[in-house]
């Protein structure tokens, strides 16, 4: 197979600004890892030199012929995405040529190079949640962020806050409700981070528990869209349309969650490490837990590499409070045990 | 010395069914009560719209016109409704209170609740446990059609209620038959007999 280039200009030329004639150079590029949405390629591997505003990654080139535009730089990594429904390739004479022809690209795909986290699926249900956290004293999450978050930029080594998605607040009710007949309890929350199907379309996150000795696991997460119209209805109702079967209330929680996005420089592993705060008619807990959520090299996530992370963000969490980390086959949530005063919390 | 013999009997277990018109709350209450009564307990269906349903009559005797047994003309029944409310907005909670009182089944089933202001805190304060009928708005529409009543509200404001009580217990009825919601009905009464306290002693 020929060489593959990565093209570089001006980044005015996503924008159709008007840019030095003659600023595209052409760098050889190692072949791309695939990723979720598309082609990822490490800068780090390649003489690429430093990225500045007059000369950014614009797409990759092979024969002559373009292959994919750029769709997101991050600090080491850039992500190619090709147009599928539109042809990408065209043969080009020289690069006087190939600059307007880029120029076209971007402006014909700007809504789908812009929308990155669209392009990428970090399905929950594939999230590997490495260990929790119950604090022994609850806590404000908001109170803890700042903290953190210099801890996770500062503090850890081999991983950064991960651009675009370094922060989300999210504060929602949940429902947690026993299926009769059964030992398990879910929890259902309205709304989710995923997209709609449909502008009006009503989601709601599912996570199901079930219990081994006195260990809550979560078993399951996913969302589903349930239409409630036109009388809208509490969360059980939602919960019995989506699966005919008997459930019992046992209550609701508020829960407020802050989510810090981490990216390891290794292996550009994406995390979330979330800090929630439940207060349900059992009490409140707050609990830490970290996910792996998606790996951008090829095989699966290193579990070295999640134990380290781990280690050193325990490490890091304040000194004011003390934590207990959870761990074992089918990690604990403290949900459960606001609803069920008997189940015991785990204890490593 | 007069010697007073402890009497036991069991706490009656009040429930009410709680869905839109045509989720099957009539249904649910026929298999609720066989499901009970096959062991031996005792079960009343208590409605809060009684005196509606009288006055239903009344209206139509007096208009000659025949009327179904069961029939429902809900835009009359609404009608009586919200002007009863709005002479006393707690006189149909007054009037079940009433006929609560002289009932001595083991179960009492209410299957009409749809106030959430006033019947349903009222209901809730007098032991009642609330079970949610769930059904796929087209399955219920489909069901109104097919029930023949002298009038339909397919989005009543009322039902708009219904969504607002809080349930403690939920069942599915979207499938056609009663197969389904039998099931599920039958775990339901298990977990409330079971749950249930069963004896308090009358000195």
């Amino acid at each position: 197979m020929s060489d593959l280039f990565c093209v570089f200009g001006p980044f005015g030329v996503r924008t159709d600004e008007t840019c030095v004639a003659g600023s595209l150079d052409l760098v050889r590029v190692p072949e791309p890892d695939p990723g979720a949405a598309g082609a990822c390629i490490d800068l780090r591997r390649c003489q690429a030199g430093n990225i500045t505003a007059e000369r950014v990654p614009l797409a990759l080139v092979r024969d002559g012929e373009i292959l994919a535009l750029a769709m997101r730089i991050d600090a080491h990594r850039v992500h190619f995405w090709a147009p599928p429904s539109l042809p990408v390739a065209a043969s080009l004479a020289d690069l006087s040529e190939l600059e307007q022809t880029l120029r076209n690209l971007f402006q014909r795909h700007h809504l789908a190079l812009n929308n990155f986290e669209c392009n990428q699926h970090f399905p929950e249900t594939d999230q590997i949640v490495t260990r929790s956290w119950i604090m022994d004293r609850p806590l404000s999450p908001s109170a803890l962020l700042p903290a953190l978050l210099e801890v996770c930029e500062t503090q850890i080594p081999g991983v950064m806050l991960h651009p675009g998605q370094e922060l989300f607040r999210l504060l929602r009710r949940v429902t947690v409700l026993e299926p009769l007949g059964g030992d398990a309890l879910v929890r259902l929350a309205r709304g989710g981070r995923r997209k709609k199907p449909a502008w009006d379309a009503p989601l709601w996150t599912v996570e199901t528990f079930t219990a081994r000795g006195s260990i809550w696991s979560r078993q399951s997460a996913e969302h589903l869209v349930q239409d409630l119209r036109p009388y809208d209805g509490p969360a059980a109702v939602a919960a019995v349309l989506m699966r005919d079967t008997a459930i019992r209330v046992l209550g609701e929680a508020e829960e407020a969650t802050c989510r810090i996005g981490l990216e390891s420089l290794e292996t550009g592993t994406l995390f979330q490490f979330d800090i929630s705060r439940m207060r349900g008619p059992g009490g409140s807990a707050t609990i830490a837990d970290l996910r792996a959520v998606a790996s951008r090299s090829p095989g699966p996530i290193s579990g070295k590499e999640c134990g380290a992370l781990c280690d050193a963000l325990q490490r890091a969490m304040p000194t004011t409070f003390t934590t207990r980390p959870i761990e074992g086959e089918g990690l604990p949530h403290a949900i459960p045990s606001l609803f069920h005063p008997a189940s015991l919390r785990g204890v490593s | 010395m007069t010697h007073i013999c402890p009497v036991s009997r069991p706490r009656q277990i009040r429930l009410s069914l709680v869905a839109p018109s045509g989720s099957g709350k009539s249904t649910a209450a026929n298999l609720l009560t066989s499901t009970f009564e096959a062991t031996g307990l005792r079960v009343a269906v208590l409605k809060i719209a009684d005196p509606l349903y009288r006055l239903q009559d009344s209206f139509y005797r007096i208009a000659q016109a025949p009327l179904a047994p069961g029939a429902q003309d809900q835009i009359l029944l609404e009608m009586i409704a919200t002007q009863l409310r709005r002479i006393d907005p707690g006189a149909l909670a007054l009037d079940f209170e009433r006929r609560l009182a002289d009932c001595d089944a083991d179960i009492v089933l209410n299957d009409d609740l749809r106030d959430d202001e006033t019947d349903a805190p009222r209901l809730r304060a007098l032991g009642f446990r609330f079970i949610r009928i769930a059904t796929r708005e087209p399955v219920r529409i489909e069901r109104l059609a097919g029930r023949n009543d002298p009038s339909i509200i397919e989005e009543s404001p009322l039902d708009r209620q219904i969504a607002r009580i809080p349930v403690d217990y939920a069942v599915g009825n979207s499938e056609p038959g009663t197969e389904a919601l039998s099931r599920q009905l039958r775990l339901l009464a298990d977990h409330l007999m079971a749950s249930h306290p069963s004896q308090e002693v009358l000195a």
